[in-house]
């Protein structure tokens, strides 16, 4: 079976004042039709510049997607001209960014935001396009929607704002929307219901999602799969349920024991992973997470762990990956 | 809107009566008058024709008296006459007038769209060599004062190349016609143009490079826009709002750049007539000059701020 998008060994760098930062370091993995993928990791991880390189959205300088391919409905994107990439660019793939009040163009109204890929990507006149328009808005839920398609942005809350970003990025039912941290600018409140429409929207038009954040809690009840990046690199890649009961890297464990629970007692401080991000600047020549990891061995200050089966679709770049998980069964603990 | 313009107005009148006051002075303290500066100190009854006509002009009088018949002849809409050639200054003003505006025009058209369109480059293409150019260039063109690049326009284009006339605004002895009227608007325009267009180019790159990384830039590219309309739609659309600002600001310095422009190339618009009233001593020239430029800069700044809350709907709805 052909997945909807197949990410191979990809590699993105930037160049800034002479030294080469290894953002995206070879990764892989595949998105069905229909399907979610949450893409977990602290900033600086590369989760964002791994979809933005999808979207070819990297510009050079001072970035460069420098290998790998990356397959959708069986084009290599990474070769198709720029013309055809502006066709797959919010026609076939698209995107909600992180900061609505910012992602908006201040000076243009939102009905001649909509309307623009609308008659970009879909060739609709004028009138068509605004009455899609219209309907886009109502069905992301705006109340007015015909009224304030002549508004402006700062006419807008924030939470406003995000739903007219994700009626943007479906205008023209895209079969992939890449969410990049979509709520971590909104209210706790307002992020719940952006969560909640998203994946109303998903189950309706049976869009398949890419769901970037750094909040493991957040992505657990929404998602088919998730991955976890750490420095550029995959570290974990494994079906929900099974990464939050037996995850199989350290660090991966390191984000679950974040997440503050309830019935923590007050005086408890919250859990953190020690020590400091990996320098991007050098290439890697062991795990990158080896310098902060409770568990290293000496293997894993010589060589760089590799992604393998640690069970049914579970991989870890871990070599104690197996060791770990009979350790920490999450399951029983939570 | 339009009670802000009328109250903006309101505001200016008080502005504009002492800067009369201050020309009036200083027009006043320059030694000589208008007299001294038509009769030749060769004439044999020299002291008795001066007396004589600074009694006619009303000369004699005590200044304030001379600044207060000359504002009150400004309420009854009378700017004066001259006292050289006894021409009424408003008539003097309206006739030449035209011929002011037409280099304003075109040197505010030559910069505008070469100032943007050369930004804009630069700013897209920064740090490649053609940015560097256009920024050499940029430094350039601000650091010439436009009377010497005029001057060397007219070295280069109308005396060795002989191109484009020297002087004038038409060939003398010819029929008005529109191509010979421009070939002679030619090279003033290109030396008012010049620094302008280093100006423009400038703040628009400056612009341009602040915009070029917004978030809704990139929204943009991620909805499938071309580059075109990437930039013009999205950059330029936003960049060119502060742009506006200071070509609203330049349209002052732009009326009096044509002052020495005017000099040089011998335009015949009320910059000229201006150096020449001064010259001569010609204090309701001057005063007329004077009125029109305070003019010209409150008109300036409103259609600056008109034209900039077209552009912002966030000002526009405020």
């Amino acid at each position: 079976m052909t997945h909807l998008l197949e990410v191979k060994d990809l590699v993105t760098r930037f160049y800034s004042d002479g030294a080469t930062i290894h953002a995206v370091n070879g990764i892989s993995y595949t998105l069905d039709e229909g399907e979610s993928l949450a893409i977990v990791g602290e900033s600086g991880s590369g989760k964002s510049v791994g979809v933005m390189s999808i979207m070819g959205l990297i510009r050079f300088p001072p970035g460069r997607v420098e290998g790998g391919e990356v397959l959708f409905k069986g084009r290599d994107l990474l070769k198709l001209s720029p013309d055809e990439m502006r066709a797959v660019r919010g026609g076939e793939i698209s995107m909600v960014f992180q900061d609505p009040m910012t992602s908006l163009n201040p000076v243009l109204s939102v009905g001649q935001q909509l309307m623009e890929p609308l008659r970009a990507h879909l060739g609709l006149d004028k009138a068509a396009a605004r009455a899609r328009a219209a309907e886009l808005l109502s069905l992301v839920g705006l109340p007015n929607a015909a009224e304030r398609l002549k508004d402006y942005p700062f006419q807008f809350s924030g939470g406003q704002r995000q739903r007219i970003m994700i009626a943007m990025a479906l205008t023209c039912n895209p079969s992939l929307l890449i969410a990049d941290e979509p709520t971590t600018a909104l209210d706790v409140t307002i992020q719940a219901q952006i969560v909640e429409l998203v994946k109303e929207l998903q189950e309706r038009l049976n869009t398949a999602i890419i769901w970037i954040s750094h909040n493991l809690a957040l992505v657990a009840g929404m998602v088919d799969k998730v991955i976890v990046m750490y420095s550029g690199y995959i570290i974990e890649q494994a079906p929900v349920d099974d990464l939050y009961e037996q995850p199989a890297h350290p660090y991966t464990m390191g984000l679950l024991h974040a997440i503050p629970s309830l019935d923590q007692r007050n005086q408890e401080r919250l859990a953190s992973i020690e020590g400091m991000p990996p320098d991007l600047r050098k290439a890697a020549t062991a795990c990158p997470f080896a310098p902060r990891c409770p568990y290293v061995i000496d293997r894993c200050l010589q060589e760089v762990p590799p992604l393998r089966a640690v069970g049914p679709n579970h991989t870890s770049a871990c070599w104690r990956a197996e060791e770990l998980r009979k350790i920490h069964n999450f399951g029983e603990e939570l | 809107m339009t009670t802000y313009i009328v109250r903006r107005i309101l505001i200016s009148l008080p502005i504009i009566l002492v800067i009369t006051v201050i020309v009036f002075l200083l027009a006043n303290m320059m030694p000589g008058d208008a007299v001294m500066a038509m009769i030749s100190s060769d004439s044999p009854m020299e002291a008795d024709l001066i007396k004589l006509r600074q009694g006619q002009l009303g000369l004699d009088l005590p200044l304030y008296e001379q600044y207060g018949r000359w504002l009150g002849n400004l309420l009854k809409g009378s700017l004066g006459y001259s006292f050289q050639t006894g021409e009424p200054v408003g008539q003097m003003i309206l006739t030449r007038i035209p011929a002011t505006l037409e280099l304003m025009g075109l040197s505010l058209l030559i910069s505008v769209i070469l100032g943007v369109f050369l930004g804009t480059i630069s700013a897209m293409k920064q740090y490649s060599p053609m940015d560097y150019g256009l920024t050499l260039f940029g430094f350039t063109g601000i650091s010439i004062p436009d009377f010497f690049l005029g001057m060397i326009l007219i070295f280069i284009f109308a005396l060795k190349l002989g191109w484009f006339p020297t002087s004038g605004m038409v060939t003398a002895g010819t029929e008005f016609s529109w191509s010979d009227n421009l070939r002679h608007l030619f090279l003033p325009a290109l030396a008012l143009a010049l620094v302008r267009t280093s100006v423009f180019m400038r703040y628009t790159r400056a612009s341009v490079l602040e915009v070029i990384n917004e978030d809704y830039v990139r929204t943009a590219r991620a909805k499938g826009m071309t580059e075109r309309v990437v930039t013009v739609r999205h950059i330029l659309r936003n960049a060119l709002i502060p742009v506006i600002t200071v070509i609203g600001i330049n349209l002052t310095v732009l009326f009096a750049g044509s002052v020495i422009i005017e000099t040089i190339f011998q335009w015949p618009g009320i910059g000229m007539m201006f150096i020449n009233a001064i010259a001569l001593r010609d204090s309701p020239v001057i005063m007329g000059y004077v009125l029109i430029s305070a003019f010209v800069v409150l008109l300036a700044n409103l259609v600056t701020d008109v034209t900039y809350s077209f552009a912002d709907p966030r000002i526009r709805y405020e």
